[in-house]
């Protein structure tokens, strides 16, 4: 292990990065969990170090793409250079020698007395020690070296010119540093100190440009250094100095071989590998020394182009090769994210193959390859036969396969999740009736996968499989009538538009005496029976059945105690619920004592007891429950939702019945003729006008072409209704404060 | 007539630019037919190296200034922050006529900038553009900014605008611009027909990209030119509150589609890249079919692969120039084609920008 470097200096691939064309993707700036359409988890099967060519939207799985270009090789340059000098020297004085200190501190280290330096550094072992013979190269090299980094580094300013293009700020003087370093790389003997300096010519000579130098020199001194990761660096400045030159054919050769080193190198080799011609392929591929190296270039075509093809080629060269687990799963995985799966409108994942989402021909290959039973883990080949025939939706022949990657899955619990996820996906789907004895047969597996926490399993994609389990449970229950059983599953608004259904379903949750696979619908339905008593009561209220309203939300335990957020009994000119949330509230509502008090007021206007004043606050009331008035929390629950900004976030099952305004429309009607001034009558009058604005916009949102995004009209008020109040308070507030009443009264020539 | 190529009319407001206003007028109010445009090019690449053929266009079509791509400015999501990409590289020695840099920001730049965001983007970009100004020796007398901005955006983009022109005139340019340049912006198809909601950019000049009048797709139609789309837009020519010039398209690329999706344009290419027929067959006007699984150009290519490709033809240049003509009695005082580049010109007769702004 002899690599070396800086902190900065560790830029060697991003040069190659960008001798590399830009490459199209897709959505790169998209971003979404792959749990969110697979169930398939290469990272049970495939090598670690792969795990950025695992199939993704993103360019390099997982971490987008590679910015460790100036850190890839700081530990390991720190544990060669720790070696090398043995006790001479402490990892945390090397560390900041070779990662953080400036040339100028190297400089004073290796020209100023020890006791002329700063203390910190005095105080230094390997300062005070520096004139060991090891140290002392150490220090001599790392003062070119650091003078050598400028143009290597990519931790740039980017508004830099001299930064965005490197070549442009070679100076004469680091032109002139090439041969002082060569003097030093011919006079140096220890092979270690050598090979850093042939390193840094190699670096320059192509960061100059100067290609053939950098080759000349290479190919003359290489062979005397040790095949370590260091070599690996300067060989990859060599294929860039033939890729500048267009030698395609050696560049792409070298690329592979550096991808092959450690995984340190794979993702800047393979962004900087790139064949042109089928010519220039051709001859990289004769350049190859052993079948080995032949797989390597396979697989970075396959992992850039044509996983098939690949897969072909090094099942032909080496059925055993590891090369063949990552294009295997990328290419499951590809087929699988074709497969459709796609989120409903109530949040399960539903996967709709379509008969072309399967390549024929890659079920074919697979499936081949599995029967051969060549490769090293002929169990991988058989689930992911097992898989693509699940997706082509012949649960018959996945079961078979299913059954052989039994025999010899991994025991780990990662390779042992898969193969279970997919069994259990497979019975779901070829179910063709769901009874008792197929719901005990799968009970313990989904309350497994029930009980599977993010990361419970590290990489596992099993969330959407479980979500499109469920609602493929449901959608069966339903085809086999089991409505009940069917919203377990899968929870729908419309369930709760029935209410035998709703009552049928608050009686199985709170049923304590239940089978185990009904308690686990319990545990999995996401709605309480006291929020469903909550809802029950909404609906009443909302029939004006307040006495009934009162018992089911009784009912309801602790959520009759939610507060309102403002007072509901206001009814104002501006429906600003913000300001009524904000406003003094002397007594502030619960949902139930809300009810309370509107069966109170109810009485009063049953006994003609001040009838004004009590159908106006009931009005007011029966308004703000509504989705335009200030009391929406009354209705926001379990059931209906919350947060419904636009109508049309209402779930269509409510939506009419959270915006309709009627009852509050006769309680303002009541009060009207109840009442006996101006003010009142103004007052009630105008409040009547909200109504039959809401009413126009009610009637907008239920148009087909409305959009939620476009503001509605200004509704056609007929605001002349209040002509005979002017001379009234309230009138002159409702100019103050409505703009559209002021404009329309500028418009008739009345202000 | 250098001075009058060099120097266009100035915007309102920049009281020196008067003197040349009147020689511009002077110009055009001698009476007679009124001039043809100049030719010019745009030159696209990162590298500034001019071929031979593509010396010789500017030669043979007196270009007097050539419209080069600076730099890029995108927005990156990771740092959170607009940064210029691909900064050209310039051989001094290939700086063969006055240069008019060219800097392209993407729209998303300004989706995501506030206006202190902008104030720093504008003296980034001059500063860059001076920067490699001093490296090659260049002395710019315009300087265009390319944006596809929209109505969401125009706020900050004219922000942006004006803040370039106030620097440019306050003279923060390190002496690498000319104390009269002049500020132009591109503008696209939809921006002149929906100027009352895109607005109208506040430069002295736009260029008109007559190209890019479809999407990008799998279809037969195609992306860079359409006659009867390009009609379509020409009628909000006239009352656009700017002086324009135009840009016309001499690009050509192909579209490599699999499985009914484009998975890769391929830059540069046109139908004599697919002529060979153990390579491709022909489906029907400018629609290849891989026989084989191959590279060619940099591109891989799976059997089956189909191939749609996009050239503009001598006759359509002609057609555009008709239409444009037609429609636009203010006058062009120039043509930019884009783009200028070997391959582009070795698909045309060199005469093809003689005989298109014959038309106009």
């Amino acid at each position: 292990m002899t690599k070396q470097f800086f902190k900065k200096q560790l830029l060697a691939f991003s040069a190659l990065a960008f001798i590399s064309y830009g490459v199209l993707w897709a959505c790169a700036d998209g971003y979404w969990d792959d749990d969110a359409y697979s169930a398939y988890t290469p990272e049970a099967f495939v090598d670690s170090a792969y795990k950025p060519f695992f199939y993704s939207d993103m360019f390099y799985y997982d971490i987008g793409h590679d910015v460790a270009h100036n850190e890839r090789f700081n530990q390991s340059i720190v544990a060669e250079w720790a070696q090398y000098l043995g006790r001479n020297a402490s990892d945390t004085e090397l560390a900041y020698f070779l990662l953080s200190a400036s040339k100028g501190i190297v400089d004073s280290v290796n020209q100023q007395p020890v006791n002329a330096l700063p203390s910190s550094i005095a105080a230094m072992y390997m300062v005070q020690h520096k004139s060991d013979k090891k140290l002392a190269a150490f220090f001599k090299f790392l003062s070119f070296a650091k003078a050598n980094e400028n143009y290597a580094v990519s931790n740039v300013d980017y508004w830099d010119y001299d930064d965005a293009v490197p070549q442009h700020k070679f100076t004469n003087e680091q032109i002139a540093l090439a041969s002082t370093m060569l003097q030093e790389f011919n006079s140096v003997s220890d092979n270690f100190i050598k090979q850093r300096y042939f390193f840094q010519l190699v670096r320059n000579y192509f960061f100059q440009a100067k290609y053939d130098s950098c080759l000349a020199f290479y190919n003359q001194y290489q062979a005397k250094f040790p095949q370590n990761i260091l070599a690996a660096r300067s060989s990859s400045y060599v294929a860039g100095a033939y890729y500048k030159q267009k030698n395609y054919a050696q560049a792409n050769y070298l690329f592979s071989k550096v991808y092959d080193v450690s995984s340190d190198f794979k993702t800047v080799a393979h962004f900087s590998f790139h064949p042109q011609n089928e010519t220039d392929w051709q001859q990289t591929l004769a350049l190859c020394q052993n079948k080995e190296e032949q797989i390597t270039l396979w697989q970075l075509l396959g992992i850039y182009y044509d996983e098939q093809r690949s897969i072909r080629e090094i099942y032909a060269i080496n059925p055993k090769s590891e090369k063949l687990d990552l294009l295997l799963t990328r290419m499951v995985n590809k087929i699988e994210l074709k497969s459709n799966w796609q989120y409903t409108e109530y949040g399960a994942a539903i996967y709709k193959p379509s008969k072309d989402s399967v390549d024929a021909a890659t079920v074919a290959l697979i499936t081949k390859i599995a029967e051969e039973q060549k490769t090293a883990k002929p169990y991988l080949w058989h689930l992911s036969a097992g898989y693509l025939y699940f997706l082509s939706q012949d649960y018959a022949k996945a079961k078979s396969y299913y059954a052989l990657a039994q025999k010899n899955m991994p025991k780990d619990e990662l390779s042992q999740a898969q193969i279970r996820l997919l069994v259990l996906m497979n019975k779901v789907a070829s179910c063709e009736k769901v009874n008792q004895s197929f719901e005990n047969e799968i009970l313990p597996d989904l309350k497994w996968l029930n009980g599977l926490g993010y990361e419970t399993i590290p990489s596992f994609r099993y969330s959407s499989a479980y979500a499109w389990m469920k609602e493929a449970l449901s959608s069966k229950y339903k085809s086999q009538k089991e409505y009940l059983r069917s919203e377990l599953f899968l929870h729908q608004d419309t369930f709760y538009t029935n209410a035998p259904s709703v009552t049928t379903l608050k009686a199985f949750l709170l049923n304590k005496n239940v089978t185990p696979f009904e308690q686990y619908c319990k545990e999995i339905y996401p709605i309480s029976a006291q929020s469903i008593s909550e809802y029950q009561s909404i609906l009443f209220a909302y029939k004006d059945q307040i006495d009934e309203a009162i018992v089911k939300m009784q009912e309801s335990d602790s959520l009759q105690y939610q507060q309102l957020l403002g007072n509901p009994f206001n009814g104002t000119i501006q429906d600003c619920h913000d300001c009524d949330h904000a406003a003094t509230q002397k007594v502030k509502y619960s949902k139930i004592s809300f009810l309370q008090k509107l069966k109170e007021m109810k009485a009063n206007v049953q006994k003609n007891n001040d009838v004004y004043n009590n159908a106006l606050l009931l009005g007011n009331a029966f308004y703000n429950m509504t989705h335009y008035g200030n009391a929406r929390f009354f209705y926001e629950g379990a059931v209906m939702g919350s947060g419904h900004s636009v109508p049309d976030a209402i779930p269509n099952s409510f939506r009419n019945m959270l915006v309709d305004c009627s009852v509050a429309k006769g309680y303002y009607m009541k009060a009207l003729a109840a009442a006996t001034t101006d003010e009142q009558k103004a007052k009630v009058t105008y409040l009547l006008l909200k109504i039959e604005r809401n009413e126009y916009y009610n009637k907008w949102f239920s148009t087909a072409d409305y959009n939620s995004w476009d503001y509605a009209d200004v509704p056609p008020t007929n605001f002349s209704v209040l002509y005979p109040y002017q001379n009234t308070k309230y009138y002159k507030e409702i100019i103050a404060e409505c703009g559209y009443f002021k404009s329309y009264l500028i418009k008739k020539g009345k202000l | 007539m250098l001075l009058l190529r060099s120097c266009f009319k100035r915007g309102v407001g920049n009281a020196s630019g008067i003197a040349l206003m009147i020689v511009l007028l002077t110009v055009v109010s001698c009476g007679g037919p009124k001039p043809k445009p100049f030719v010019s090019f745009y030159y696209w690449k990162s590298n500034y190296k001019l071929q031979a053929n593509e010396i010789k266009a500017l030669q043979d079509n007196q270009v007097q200034q050539l419209y080069v791509r600076y730099f890029d400015i995108v927005y990156d999501e990771q740092l959170k922050m607009a940064i210029p990409t691909a900064a050209i590289r310039f051989a001094k020695a290939d700086v063969v006529c006055p240069i008019v840099p060219v800097v392209f920001i993407k729209n998303k730049v300004f989706e995501q900038s506030d206006s202190t965001a902008i104030d720093s983007l504008s003296e980034h970009t001059l500063a860059l553009l001076n920067q490699i100004n001093k490296a090659a020796g260049i002395k710019a007398r315009a300087l265009q900014i390319d944006c596809d901005w929209t109505s969401k955006t125009a706020p900050r983009y004219f922000y942006f605008l004006r803040l370039m022109r106030k620097k440019l005139d306050a003279h923060d340019d390190g002496g690498t611009f000319a104390s009269l340049t002049m500020l132009m912006s591109t503008i696209r198809l939809h921006q002149v027909k929906y100027a009352d909601k895109q607005g109208v950019p506040p430069v002295d000049k736009g260029v008109l990209m007559f190209y890019n009048m479809g999407e990008i797709n799998t279809s037969d139609m195609s992306s860079i030119y359409n006659r009867s789309t390009g009609q379509k837009y020409l009628a909000a020519l006239n009352s656009y509150r700017l002086p324009l010039d135009v840009a016309l398209p001499i690009f050509a690329w192909g579209m490599q589609m699999r499985d009914g999706t484009i998975i890769a344009l391929l830059n540069k290419m046109d139908v004599r890249d697919f002529q060979q027929k153990d390579e491709f067959v022909p489906l029907r006007e400018n629609r290849f079919k891989a026989m084989k699984s191959f590279f060619k150009g940099g591109y891989y290519f799976k059997e089956g692969d189909e191939v749609k490709v996009e050239q503009v033809s001598e006759q359509a240049l002609k057609d555009m120039a008709d239409d444009l003509k037609a429609n636009y009695p203010n006058h062009f005082q120039q043509v930019i084609f884009y783009d200028l580049d070997s391959i582009n010109l070795s698909r045309y007769d060199q005469t093809v920008f003689q005989k298109t702004i014959a038309r106009f």
